[in-house]
């Protein structure tokens, strides 16, 4: 484990590289109901996630944070607004400038091949890629080694524990080297102990990586443990309600959370939720 | 086996306190024996019955007659030939309508429109009794092997593309999301997510399938073999052979357990990493 508290607050620009910047510019997301009136998901999401950074998105349930986390990585089309991907320095100079960086998932319920080994799990994104089986072995091998996996190829998914099973997540989603790498509640599936140690790993592997990164999350904690940048979320239909940049010193491990800043952005972010998650709740039984 | 005081310890662990009689009887009632045995004292019953009611053969043949005739009808009779013309119209069909029946499933959950097209026809010929087929593949087709193949092939294929479809419908959609978001293209999709979530389902379609194919060549070959197990059975009934009927009966019981069993060991191997 490095040392706590040496104060090196840039955030994890170790390449010292600009990379892709993700700009959402009014996005909204609204669909058709039986009832006649529309559902509104989302609703004008501005925001933008400087690169290199960590940017925690948190809000109440049903909030539209997971809708835009598959909006930025493409999966869904939004009715109003549009996404802006702009190359940086520190991209390939060969990129287009707009073109949509490379991004890979890590999924809450892990989203595991069941049939396939762990190393075949790390290695599905190298093999439809199209890379050799030596090569795709050899990286996948590597990234396991960093989740602190290695010896575990040969097993099957189901043989690991909930913790494990995520860290297999995070291997396959690294080796890919996303230029954007995406957290969709990564830890929501984990028992509290797990997710503690996990967090505390996450943010090793964030710090030393240098990848942007957009972490989906409920819970509080995480978001201030992780980022650099929090994005706070109204309820239904979701708009952004709040910016708050996170100033701890890095590396951050469980030590952090007894920082008197941490207990300060803590309470600030669970003042904003708090009313948003009461609104939820209300506008929730008046629906029903 | 175990005298007392000096013989060396060959004998391992169980046997030490209990005398033979009792192992034996100990072993007799494992349930592998047990089973093994049943067949035996059945038997035995059957040719001791046989013998002392002086049975006609043409109803009750003893069962040692039947071996006899059994190893007849392979060495001279040409029942060798027999079984692997049904054999090769079994196995023939099945794998056209496994090949055909999955590709046709897998188009079908893929693709809505070919869904609704194939479902209309599938609910009409699926509960159709595939044997009121074989008047009309006749006219068609003869009685030759092109007709043997497709009513071999009919009796597995609707069972094999039910399952297919089932079995990719089934198939968790966080699975499809994550071999997208990992860059797999849609063919990449169908062959390493969609189709390998859908073997234990499929696998259940060939289960079903392969016994309604054997089902359906056996009877076809009743009605206009030449050559083949049914062809033979027939025979064998309308010139009162009875220990022939009992022979051929034999090799398809036989037939029918070697399936069943070679199922159950792949089944095994696939299922390794299912999720218990």
């Amino acid at each position: 484990m490095p040392p706590v508290g040496t104060a090196a607050a840039v955030p994890a620009a170790s390449t010292g590289a600009v990379a892709t910047t993700v700009a959402v510019e009014q996005v909204g997301l609204v669909f058709p109901s039986r009832s006649g009136e529309p559902t509104v998901a989302l609703a004008d999401v501005s925001c933008h996630f400087a690169p290199g950074a960590v940017t925690a998105i948190i809000g109440p349930s049903g909030c539209g944070k997971s809708t835009l986390l598959q909006i930025i990585r493409g999966f869904l089309a939004p009715t109003h607004g549009r996404l802006r991907f702009v190359a940086g320095p520190g991209d390939a100079p060969h990129k287009a400038p707009h073109s949509t960086p490379h991004m890979t998932t890590v999924w809450q319920a892990f989203n595991l091949f069941p049939w396939r080994t762990i190393l075949d799990n790390v290695a599905f994104g190298l093999e439809v890629a199209g890379v050799g089986r030596a090569e795709r072995e050899a990286r996948a091998r590597a990234a396991l080694a960093k989740v602190d996996l290695a010896g575990f190829e040969r097993k099957y998914p189901r043989q690991l524990s909930g913790g494990m099973r995520q860290r297999v997540g995070l291997a396959r989603a690294l080796v890919m080297e996303p230029e954007l790498l995406l957290l969709d509640e990564p830890f929501g599936a984990l028992d509290a102990q797990t997710r503690l140690v996990l967090q505390e790993q996450l943010a090793a592997l964030v710090e030393t990586s240098g990848t942007t990164a957009i972490l989906v999350t409920h819970s509080i904690e995480e978001a201030v443990l992780l980022a650099d940048t929090i994005l706070v979320m109204t309820a239904r239909p979701g708009r952004i309600a709040a910016e708050i940049a996170v100033d701890l010193p890095r590396p951050r491990s469980m030590a952090t959370t007894r920082d008197p800043r941490f207990a300060a952005l803590f309470d600030h972010i669970y003042g904003l939720l708090r009313q948003e998650v009461i609104r939820a709740m209300a506008t929730e039984g008046g629906g029903a | 086996m175990t005298h007392q005081p000096s013989a060396p310890p060959a004998v391992t662990g169980p046997s030490v306190q209990s005398t033979p009689a009792r192992s034996l009887l100990a072993r007799l009632g494992e349930p592998r024996v047990l089973s093994w045995l049943s067949v035996v004292i059945v038997l035995a019953g059957w040719e001791l019955a046989v013998i002392a009611l002086a049975l006609n053969p043409i109803y009750l043949p003893r069962p040692s007659r039947i071996v006899v005739a059994l190893f007849e009808m392979f060495r001279t009779g040409g029942l060798t030939s027999d079984l692997i013309a049904t054999l090769s119209r079994i196995f023939g069909g099945f794998f056209l309508a496994l090949g055909l029946g999955v590709a046709l499933g897998v188009w079908m959950a893929t693709s809505e429109r070919v869904r609704a097209v194939a479902d209309t026809f599938i609910a009409a010929l699926y509960p159709l009794p595939k044997v009121t087929l074989i008047p009309l593949l006749i006219i068609w087709l003869g009685t030759g092997g092109p007709f043997m193949l497709t009513i071999s092939m009919l009796g597995a294929f609707f069972p094999i593309v039910i399952n297919t479809v089932l079995g990719i419908g089934q198939c968790d959609q966080g699975l499809v999301l994550a071999a997208r978001d990992l860059g797999a293209s849609r063919r990449q999709i169908i062959r390493m997510v969609l189709l390998p979530s859908a073997i234990p389902s499929i696998f259940a379609g060939i289960r079903l399938g392969l016994g309604v194919s054997i089902i359906l060549v056996v009877a076809a070959e009743m009605v206009v073999g030449k050559v083949g197990l049914g062809a033979r059975l027939y025979l064998a009934g309308q010139v009162l052979e009875t220990e022939q009927v009992f022979a051929v009966l034999i090799v398809l019981a036989t037939l029918g357990i070697m399936v069943t069993k070679a199922q159950d060991m792949i089944d095994v191997r696939l299922g390794h990493w299912r999720v218990n």
